[in-house]
Order: C-alpha cells, then structure tokens, then sequence
C-alpha cells in the first residue's frame, strides 16, 4: 500500500544511475512543498475511471457501485485530478 | 472512508463531460437527472441506494464546512451499505488509474505528475490539488537539447501546458487552463555532461488571468516562477527524468488575499526501483 502511495503520487526517484547532485537538490527542495501524504490516501480506493470497466465489474461481482461524478465545465480531466 | 468504500462497493470516477455515448455512459448519465454532481451508490441494475453532495453552510468555518462535507459522506455510505443488505467482502487490490502519471511514455507524449498546496506562513495550509501535465511528443521532444545547442527557450504553447501548477484548489472552475495564462516562459541550459548523462537546468516564469464563470466581477489570478532540473540521454535521445519546483501566489477575486503556492512537476521514464 505504501508502495502504491510512492508509485502514484511522489514519482521522484529515478534509478540509481540518474543520482544526479542537481537533481536530488531539487528533490529536496521539492520535499519541503510536497503534500503530506495524508492528502491521497483516498487514492488506496481501487477507482475505476471508465464507465463500461465498472460497470462490468459491477455486474460480475452483484455488487452496487459508489459513483462520483464531477464535470460540468466542458473540461478534460478526471474527478481523480481535477476536471 | 476507505474502510467503507473499498470492501463493500466498486468504485468509479467519472468525467460528467467525457461520458461516452454508449449504453454504459447513458447508466451513469441517468443518474446525472437527479443532479449533475455528487456521489451516489447504485446497484448494476439502476436503483439508486444513496446520493450525497454537499453543499457549504453559509457561516460556518472552511474547516467545519470540510467537516461537515466528510460527515455527510460517511453517511451516505453507511446509508448505502444498510440499503444493499448483506454483501459478501471484496479481496481489493490498489489500483493505480493513471499508470503513466509522472512515469514513462504516453502513446502521445508525456504525463506529467502535478502536486500544489496552499501555503500559509510557510506551511502546507488546506487539501493539495493533484494533476497533470500533458504535453504532445513534439512538446515534450522541446525539453531535451537540441542539436548543437546548450541553451533554449521552449516554445510558449509548451510552457502554457503548465497552467495546472498555478492552482492549488480542486475545483477545476478556480483553476486556470492553458489557454488563461498571459506569460509563459521557460528557458533551459545544459548544467554538465558526465557518465553518458546531459544535466539541463530549467527556468520558467507564469501568470495566468481568468474569469470565474466569464464573471468580469470575480477575475482569478496567478503567478510563479519555478526551477527545474532534466536528465537527458543522448545515446537513447530520451529524457531519463524531470523535477520542477514552482512558488507563487494565487488570488481568487481582485480584492482577496494573495495565496502563497509551491507546486512540485515531475517525471521519470521507468517506475521507481523496489
């Protein structure tokens, strides 16, 4: 879980052919601003983001779906970002 | 939340705008004819078990309100799990549903990892936005050296695409797109060659100006200005990783308070190693 955490919201090292002294500076620096990681733990939820995927699932499993809708605004994007 | 969510339902975000014009996206359109937001629970036939979307109680604090907002959502959810009665748990694995956010290749470029917060004395003040950058290959091709040269510019278009950097609130209507930023300018610099490796350094600068709902009474501005650092390899003519820090301030209304804003934009070609 923790791993996913890393995987999906701090995509910051590189492997370890690219330790770069510029760019591990900046990292550290980016550390400073990066959002607690209290902020994402909502993304632990397996989210489907294409209708027909859930849906299947959906009807396999004989299980309801928790939909979040969010739009409105003619804008690419996903409720998971900002759309 | 997640204890509620995750075992008991299988959970779908969708675009309202981008649903498609199947049997699949009318479902969740005609949920849609309730109210075009919110989250519901519904089961693969159609009934509806539980709806929720909340709504800011004028008066109250942001921080009640949020409260407020988790509270009413946990009740939907308890709501849903009593109306669908016994349901057997779900073996649930995480998911990540944006495999190429801030890592590798897209079949059109690149996915930039986007996260910004508010600051306040310095501190992360209030929930982050996360987001994308997503830049086409002939945008993302700018950021690695040209042929015979160690300093550039990127083109404008490009350094637009960086608009969701600027904002460090979720709701996209407060958030500036591309097409709102006046300046955006982004230079680069080869630091070093060494070990088969290019190091780029990056600069860039952003403002943006919009209009809440086209509203000339609620113009929306941001500025930044950031660093950024590139690894670039010149045998593979590929980026190996990209890291940019942005700081800036946010003004929601010509008379608010300028928000502090850190925003962290980065990317690496292969998944961290385990």
């Amino acid at each position: 879980m923790v791993r996913f955490l890393l995987v999906l919201s701090l995509p910051c090292c590189a492997f370890a052919a690219d330790a770069v002294p510029e760019r591990e500076d900046l990292l550290r620096q980016a550390a400073a601003v990066r959002p607690h990681a209290s902020g994402f733990r909502w993304q632990q939820i397996p989210w489907h983001v294409e209708a027909a995927d859930a849906l299947k699932q959906a009807r396999d499993e004989n299980r309801p779906l928790l939909v979040w809708l969010a739009g409105g605004r003619d804008r690419d994007g996903s409720p998971l970002e900002r759309c | 939340m997640i204890r509620l969510v995750a075992p008991n339902f299988v959970p779908v975000a969708l675009n309202t705008d981008r649903l498609p014009d199947t049997d699949e996206g009318r479902f969740f359109r005609n949920l849609m004819k309730q109210w075009p937001q919110g989250l519901w629970v519904v089961t693969p036939d159609g009934k509806v078990l539980a709806h929720h979307y909340h709504r800011n109680t004028p008066g109250l604090s942001a921080r009640d309100n949020a409260k407020k907002w988790v509270d009413g959502t946990l009740a939907m959810l308890e709501e849903a799990i009593r109306a669908a009665g016994t349901l057997p748990p779900r073996a649930v694995r995480a998911a990540n549903p944006f495999p190429d956010r801030g890592v590798g290749l897209t079949t059109d470029g690149a996915r930039l990892a986007v996260s910004v917060i508010g600051q306040l004395r310095g501190k992360q003040e209030g929930a982050p936005a996360v987001d994308s950058v997503l830049l086409a290959k002939d945008e993302w091709a700018a950021f690695a050296p040209p042929d015979g040269k160690t300093e550039w510019s990127l083109p404008e278009a490009t350094g637009k695409k960086f608009a969701p950097a600027l904002s460090h609130l979720t709701d996209s209507i407060l958030a500036p797109r591309p097409a709102d930023v006046t300046r955006a300018e982004i230079t680069a610099r080869v630091a070093r060659q060494a070990d088969g490796l290019v190091v780029v350094r990056y600069t860039g600068a952003w403002q943006s100006r919009h209009l809440r709902d086209g509203n000339e009474k609620f113009p929306i501005t941001a500025e930044a200005t950031g660093r950024g650092v590139g690894v670039y390899d010149p045998a593979a003519k590929a980026m190996r990783s990209m890291v940019w820090v942005l700081k800036g301030t946010y003004r929601n209304g010509a008379k608010a308070t300028p928000v502090p804003t850190a925003a962290v934009v980065e990317w690496v070609a292969e998944p961290p190693q385990e």
